[in-house]
């Protein structure tokens, strides 16, 4: 069955990508990686049949969590550079 | 009158708040007045909302012991909002969420609505302690309190899995009747234990409490010891007499985290030498006796000994937290003599720290006679010593910071009172000591509150 | 599958909070620990082969299982409460910059 297939891909990775979004030294790439962990989570809503669950996550989990960050390492970034 | 406009009036006003600004202030002191009269036409009745009957929709419920709740809660919070609204202004807003929150954690009988009272409530403290100035310790609070309420929702859904149903008396009735063992309920059960826990100010779960208490002001300390830790302890008991009814090897686990946390908390005052440490920690053996009241299942006395609790950690923090304000300090020396120039606020923190001791003459002593003499009816040994040797400790101390904070000497700490202050300490304290000669209304309300237990025997 | 994937990234978010010390991790953990738990609530409703529970023109018949919708519902309203709580932390994390001059908690003086 491909659906299984797809299944255990996307659990291996979800695992995978949260490891590295709590290891990797740089923050920025931690961002990212619970950006992509974030649209994972996406795929396996969809897999288990809530779509609005997953169109909410896509929209709010995936676009507006990740700019924020982005948005708070950026206003850091501009401090560090008037200092 | 129905009990939704507890919920809906806050709301609707934080929201017109928002658009008119200078407004909210006003409009915070005017809601929360309005909603402790309109609490006296409150009728009991079980709300359904949006006209599903109660296990599928969301039902509010509002009976003896949700009353007494809300009236506690409501009161407290006038207060503390009638002695702030100068300094905070721009606090309005989030203290009629906070309000709305609070009065839906008391209604509730819903546990997943419990749930997202929880969170607005709770985020609303976080953002009310960001004016402590101390950052750091807000961000602990944050993470705690997040991580606790997402334990909350893991031990619902797998109650849900187990059961179908999120309604309380519902969650109570099915439980029974499906014979689960008390094994099986007690993965979810102490998952939401700590969810709660961590509210409620219980030992292991309370890392962030030195922080943000220890560093509180005028508007922190009574707010977050005194009003959340009554709000938390009211939703304990809801959930500990409708949902659960803890016994036997449970208890004993349960009664050990309450026995260590009241213990633990008591002697860190003991050895604490700041003022508002000593409050903090004793306001944490207060929660742990608290608990340990609804797990025996003495509904009533643990309602009384919540309430008066929170009326006293309101008097104590206020005073405490604007003498520190004002002498920059809250080490026990640099206070001492504080009540030597403020006879009358001197006098009023005696009163409630004798009440809070359980002392006769004052209403708390008739809470602790009544806890004791129940407990040591019903052939418990362990609890009554505990509590015993809790009473004993915290006498030791407080009488210690007594004698200290009215010691006459030749330097002494120049602190005002503004005048709506000292009336409000005041009058608390006057009716400590008048429910303490005339202790019937009390002891009604108790018995009234006694058999509230409707849930199921783990 | 899912669920299991869902159990050990609630266990990654916990392992997160408690060993990492730098305020911007922590809150990533607490968002990892939050989808966990989401596709954990998720996959409690999920029965198997069910569709999605939408009334439509070619499943109102009642012949064919929907998953559980409540679960869903109930999910819906964590991902916002979620973001509140993520939008409110980083918001403190620009203050604790702002007087601490650093993201590492270790490093942090003046703090308790």
């Amino acid at each position: 069955m491909l659906i299984d297939i797809i299944e255990i891909v996307v659990s291996v990775l979800l695992i995978v990508l949260a490891f590295l979004a709590i290891n990797s030294k740089m923050l920025i790439k931690s961002v990212i990686f619970l950006s992509s962990l974030s649209m994972l989570s996406v795929i396996s809503f969809i897999i288990m049949q809530a779509p609005d669950v997953a169109v909410t996550e896509a929209v709010i989990g995936s676009g507006l969590v990740t700019s924020l960050f982005v948005f708070t390492l950026l206003a850091v970034r501009k401090v560090e550079e008037k200092i | 009158m129905s009990a939704v406009l507890l919920i809906a009036i806050p709301i609707l006003a934080a929201f017109i708040s928002i658009i008119v600004k200078k407004w909210s202030p006003y409009m915070l002191l005017f809601v929360s007045f309005g909603l402790v009269i309109l609490l006296g036409y409150l009728p009991f009745e079980i709300i359904t909302i949006g006209g599903f009957s109660a296990p599928y929709g969301i039902s509010l419920v509002v009976d003896n012991y949700s009353y007494t709740a809300l009236y506690v809660v409501n009161v407290l919070f006038f207060l503390v909002a009638i002695i702030n609204v100068c300094n905070y202004k721009k606090l309005g807003t989030i203290l009629l969420v906070s309000l709305a929150g609070l009065n839906g954690l008391m209604l509730t009988g819903d546990l997943f609505n419990l749930f997202v009272f929880l969170e607005i409530s709770g985020i609303s403290a976080y953002i009310i302690t960001t004016t402590n100035k101390k950052p750091l310790a807000t961000f602990n609070y944050l993470v705690a309190g997040t991580v606790g309420s997402i334990l909350y929702l893991l031990g619902l859904i797998i109650l849900y899995n187990m059961f179908g149903t999120l309604n309380m008396q519902d969650m109570a009735v099915r439980i029974a009747a499906s014979g689960a063992t008390d094994i099986e309920v007690a993965l979810p059960f102490l998952l939401m234990f700590i969810g709660i826990g961590v509210e409620a100010k219980l030992l292991p779960f309370n890392s962030w409490v030195k922080g943000i208490l220890g560093h509180s002001n005028k508007l922190t300390g009574p707010m977050i010891a005194g009003v959340y830790a009554a709000a938390s302890l009211f939703v304990f008991g809801r959930l500990l007499t409708e949902v659960f009814v803890i016994s036997d090897t449970f208890m004993l686990i349960i009664s050990v985290i309450l026995a260590f946390s009241i213990l633990a908390g008591e002697a860190m005052a003991y050895s604490s030498t700041k003022v508002r440490e000593i409050l903090l920690f004793s306001s944490i053996a207060q929660a742990g006796i608290a608990v340990l009241i609804f797990v025996s299942g003495f509904t009533g006395y643990a309602v009384l000994f919540i309430s008066l609790n929170g009326f006293s950690k309101v008097v104590l923090f206020l005073i405490i937290n604007h003498a520190t304000e004002v002498v920059g300090s809250d080490e026990v020396i640099d206070l001492k003599g504080l009540f030597v120039n403020n006879k009358l606020v001197g006098a009023s923190f005696t009163a409630t720290v004798l009440s809070l001791l359980g002392l006769p003459l004052f209403a708390g002593f008739f809470v602790k006679m009544g806890i004791l003499s129940q407990l040591f009816s019903s052939g418990d040994y362990v609890f009554p010593a505990i509590i015993l040797l809790s009473s004993v400790v915290e006498g030791v101390y407080f009488v210690k910071l007594l004698t200290k904070l009215w010691y006459k000497e030749d330097n002494l700490p120049q602190v005002k009172f503004e005048l709506p202050l000292v009336y409000l300490v005041v009058v608390i304290s006057l009716l400590l000591v008048v429910f303490g000669l005339y202790f019937e209304p009390l002891h009604e309300q108790a018995l009234v509150l006694v058999n509230h237990v409707k849930g199921v025997i783990l | 599958m899912l669920l299991y994937a869902a159990i050990i990234l609630m266990m990654l978010g916990l392992y997160g909070i408690l060993t990492q010390r730098n305020i911007i991790k922590i809150i990533i953990s607490l968002n990892i620990l939050e989808i966990g738990l989401n596709i954990f609530i998720i996959s409690i409703g999920f029965v198997n082969g069910g569709v999605a529970p939408i009334f439509t023109g070619q499943n109102n018949l009642g012949s064919i299982g929907f998953v559980d919708p409540l679960p869903q519902a109930l999910v819906l309203t964590a991902i916002v409460i979620g973001v509140g709580t993520t939008a409110l932390g980083l918001a403190l994390a620009k203050k604790i910059y702002a007087k601490y001059g650093t993201f590492e908690i270790d490093d942090m003086k003046g703090a308790e």
